[in-house]
């Protein structure tokens, strides 16, 4: 095996895994906010994608300028949802929020799959624009132009969500609110409303990765498990409340998941991230709250 | 003597209703044979039967962990794939008599839960639930590259297929797990799981061995699946093998259960019947492929909404409205 | 300023306050006292909007507030320091006492308000970049105070301010107590279980016993009442 090819599998690693981390960052915020699992986080990246593809499928919007619709679609719907479901659970002490938003998340998975079939079919779809196919070559490796995207939006995201969160009122109330909502409460900031951002900017979030899918890869109607799970994943492995150790643990999933696939076989690949999963799950067993207050 | 008796049935009274209906149940197929304008629709209905019982064995097996114990397995699909899965090859392709292979199948699901079952149960909760799905996940994965292609029935097994038999093997299946369900949930075993359910600690407190009891509910709900998972194996004359490991099974065991009322022995029965039945009628009127999928999504979190102990506990709520209603214009 | 009438609350099937009437008048400083599990929590709770009554009303400034929200309730000048101190100690210390001045009536007031917390607390200027969970106990509940100071509250309700502290902090913190009242004109209601401490600095004193009001009065008459003496003061 040459170096070339392990640098090239690592580096494709890295661009991978930064979509990893960037779908992440919504479950994340709103897993770590409301203690709230939304396990139709992959249907609303979904849904992002669909947006982006039709955008520029029917009105040939470029997918990276349609996320001005796309952001802002996704963070209604969240807003929809929230104020239609999940902030019904959001009383619920936490054991009981948690189990129920996994169940709420499972319905809306079921009728969100179901619908994507009927009304976006069932094919797989991807948005091939001129520059898909363009990739920039230094010292003997290929870096695909729309991935490389992904982990400068990535990187760009991060940041300005770190400064968004440390130094506006909102990005305060919001991680105050994630700490104890009762003293968020008692301190005049309205945690319903926290809740309420929170969770649809969780959506735009997954907005925007949706779009990336749809750029870097391919998107379906049953897409939504699978990067479900990878976000679960890339959380589990970065523990809740840190966005840049978010992204950081996404990275890291795809390079353990291309360094596998080059170990073993790439039929493997999907599996080391599961494994590993299970076995961090297992080790943190006191949950992933618990650090919070370390 | 003869009161002490009837007080008894009184206060027992689901065991002889199941034990009637499993009765009138066996004898279903055997009272239409001879009533030829029904033959030619007695194969669809044996197959829809087939699929309840399947659905349904899924659902009341899944409910003794999720029910009982209150640990949501989101990996229920892994072990009916594993047996079936272990029940289809050592009976075709290394030619065990079909009924041991059936019972492999099934411990070898057991054994799973087993192995599996040490480190998974000491997640708690949420982080159990999506632990089982991501090892659920990880072994579809490996059997879809281990097993690729189709697995048909060969010729000898072909030509002599019918499908009384299949309906037999999948309805004892579920007798055996609704009674297994019935005489737990009786049972001191039992009784130590619904404490852990609702609340570990005072359970712990109490001297109950959670992890013990957790674990057996886990492997008893596992070999259950694996035993629907051999009379799938049984039943289905060509399927692909990652088909029986797919988590649409879970759903669609988790989706019922919590329609029908989870923790209660006819909750899951009567939320399978509920969505088969359902979904039958809406395959043949609808263009439309899965609505039921939407209609069962939107009844299901509006099941956890406003209604979590499910259509069971409905139709308590609605008798007690009635009595205090009736109370009323007695008093 | 702070009136309850008559509250009735239960916690599911367990009514826990029965009919509880109190009354703190502008720029004093009342104490309710009372033994643990009295329902002195729950009166707080109620007053705040974070548990709804059955039965009775809370007003505030003349203005029914029973059924508000409680962050528009601490936004409109009335302002509890839980007996969790509650501070966040994922935030710094700055960060916990500028969440302090979130609601919009304070937030413009911002700058001017932190000088005077550091003047009060000076240690929290000290200690403003660190994580508020790496204070001591006393630090946290002088930031907590810090932090309730910076709403521009008209009332400050303190919930067992002396709970785990050494007696020298507590007699600290009364003080601050005093003389937030006398300088900064703010009415407090300061519940307690140190009886002592409280009766020291509060005018008036409401004593509460199994979710009902057993007996108030002045702190002179309260100190000097033979059956108070006994039961509260171990005199």
């Amino acid at each position: 095996m040459s170096t070339h090819i392990i640098a090239q599998s690592l580096l494709s690693g890295i661009l991978v895994g930064a979509l990893y981390g960037i779908a992440a960052l919504g479950l994340s915020l709103v897993f770590g906010v409301l203690k709230v699992l939304n396990i139709a986080h992959g249907e609303l990246i979904m849904l992002g994608g669909y947006a982006s593809f039709w955008a520029f499928n029917k009105a040939e919007v470029d997918p990276y300028v349609s996320l001005v619709i796309v952001v802002p679609l996704l963070f209604l719907v969240g807003t929809i949802l929230h104020f239609g479901l999940f902030a019904h659970i959001v009383r619920a002490n936490e054991e009981q929020r948690i189990k129920n938003s996994l169940l709420i998340g499972f319905g809306l998975t079921l009728i969100g799959q179901t619908l994507a079939i009927r009304y976006f079919e069932a094919d797989e779809r991807r948005i091939a624009t001129e520059y898909s196919t363009d990739a920039w070559e230094f010292i003997g490796l290929r870096l695909p132009l729309v991935r490389a995207s992904g982990l400068v939006i990535g990187i760009v995201l991060v940041i300005l969500l770190q400064l968004f969160m440390h130094r506006t009122y909102i990005g305060k109330a919001i991680r105050a609110t994630a700490e104890d909502w009762q003293t968020a409460s008692l301190s005049g900031i309205n945690v319903r409303l926290t809740y309420l951002i929170t969770f649809a900017l969780g959506s735009a979030l997954a907005g925007l990765a949706g779009m990336l899918v749809s750029v870097q890869y391919s998107i379906s109607p049953n897409i939504g498990l699978t990067w479900t799970l990878k976000a679960l994943i890339v959380v589990v492995l970065a523990g809740l409340g840190s966005m840049p150790g978010t992204f950081l643990a996404g990275v890291l999933l795809g390079l353990a998941e291309t360094s596998s696939a080059l170990a073993f076989g790439s039929q493997y690949r999907e599996m080391v991230g599961l494994v590993l999963f299970v076995i961090i799950l297992s080790i943190r067993s006191q949950g992933l709250f618990g650090e919070q207050n370390a | 003597m003869l009161s002490e008796l009837l007080r008894s049935l009184i206060q027992n009274w689901r065991l002889p209703v199941l034990v009637a209906l499993a009765y009138f149940l066996f004898e279903l197929p055997e009272l239409f044979t001879g009533w030829p304008w029904y033959y030619e629709e007695i194969n669809d209905k044996l197959t829809l039967a087939i699929t309840l019982f399947t659905i349904a064995t899924l659902a009341s097996s899944w409910n003794i962990l999720a029910g009982y114990a209150g640990q949501i397995n989101l990996g229920h699909a892994a072990f009916f794939g594993i047996g079936s899965v272990v029940t289809r090859e050592l009976w075709l392709t290394k030619d065990y008599p079909f009924n041991e292979a059936f019972f492999y199948g099934g411990g070898a699901a057991a054994l799973a839960a087993l192995i599996v079952g040490a480190p998974a149960l000491r997640l708690k909760g949420i982080y159990f639930a999506i632990g089982t799905l991501a090892l659920a996940e990880a072994l579809r994965l490996t059997i879809g590259s281990m097993y690729p292609g189709v697995s048909r029935l060969p010729g000898p097994e072909l030509r002599a297929y019918e499908l009384t038999s299949r309906y037999e093997l999948s309805l004892k299946v579920l007798v055996a797990t609704v009674f297994v369900s019935y005489f737990l949930s009786r049972s001191k075993l039992g009784l130590g799981m619904k404490a852990i359910r609702e609340d570990e600690a005072a359970a712990r407190s109490i001297g109950i061995n959670v992890f013990l009891h957790t674990l057996f509910a886990f492997v008893l709900s596992a070999f259950l699946a694996g035993l629907a998972g051999g009379a799938f194996a049984y039943y289905h004359y060509s399927y692909n093998q990652i088909y029986t490991f797919g988590p649409n099974w879970t759903f669609d065991a988790l989706l019922v259960t919590f329609i029908g009322g989870p923790g209660t022995l006819a909750g899951p029965l009567i939320g399978s019947t509920f969505f088969v039945l359902v979904r039958d009628y809406l395959a043949g009127t609808s263009e439309l492929v899965d609505t039921h999928l939407i209609l069962f999504g939107v009844i299901f979190i509006l099941v956890v909404l406003i209604l979590p102990g499910g259509l069971v506990d409905l139709s308590t709520r609605i008798s007690r409205w009635f009595l205090r209603r009736t109370r009323k214009v007695f008093r | 300023m702070l009136k309850l009438d008559n509250l009735h609350v239960s916690y599911g099937d367990i009514q826990v306050l029965w009919g509880v009437s109190l009354e703190v008048a502008e720029n004093s400083i009342v104490a309710l006292l009372g033994s643990n599990g009295a329902g002195k929590s729950t009166t707080l709770k109620t007053a705040l909007g974070m548990m709804r009554p059955s039965e009775g009303k809370v007003f505030f400034r003349g203005q029914d507030i029973t059924k508000k929200s409680t962050h528009s309730i601490v936004s409109s000048g009335l302002f509890l320091v839980p007996e969790w101190r509650g501070t966040f100690s994922t935030l710094s210390v700055l960060e916990n006492l500028e969440l302090g001045a979130f609601s919009s009536r304070a937030r413009p007031l911002k700058d001017e308000t932190l000088e005077r917390v550091f003047t009060i607390f000076p240690i929290l200027k000290d200690r403003q970049a660190q994580r508020a969970g790496t204070l001591s106990g006393g630090e946290r509940q002088m930031l907590a105070i810090g932090r309730a100071l910076m709403a521009r509250p008209a009332m400050l309700i303190l919930d067992e301010p002396s709970l785990g502290l050494a007696p020298l902090i507590v007699s600290n913190i009364f003080e601050v107590i005093q003389q937030i009242n006398e300088e900064e004109r703010v009415t407090v209601l300061v519940v307690e279980q140190n009886v002592h401490m409280a009766l020291k600095v509060a005018s008036y004193a409401y004593i509460l016993e199994n979710g009902s009001i057993v007996g108030q009065g002045t702190s002179e008459t309260l100190l000097s009442d033979q059956q108070i003496q006994e039961a509260y003061l171990g005199i």
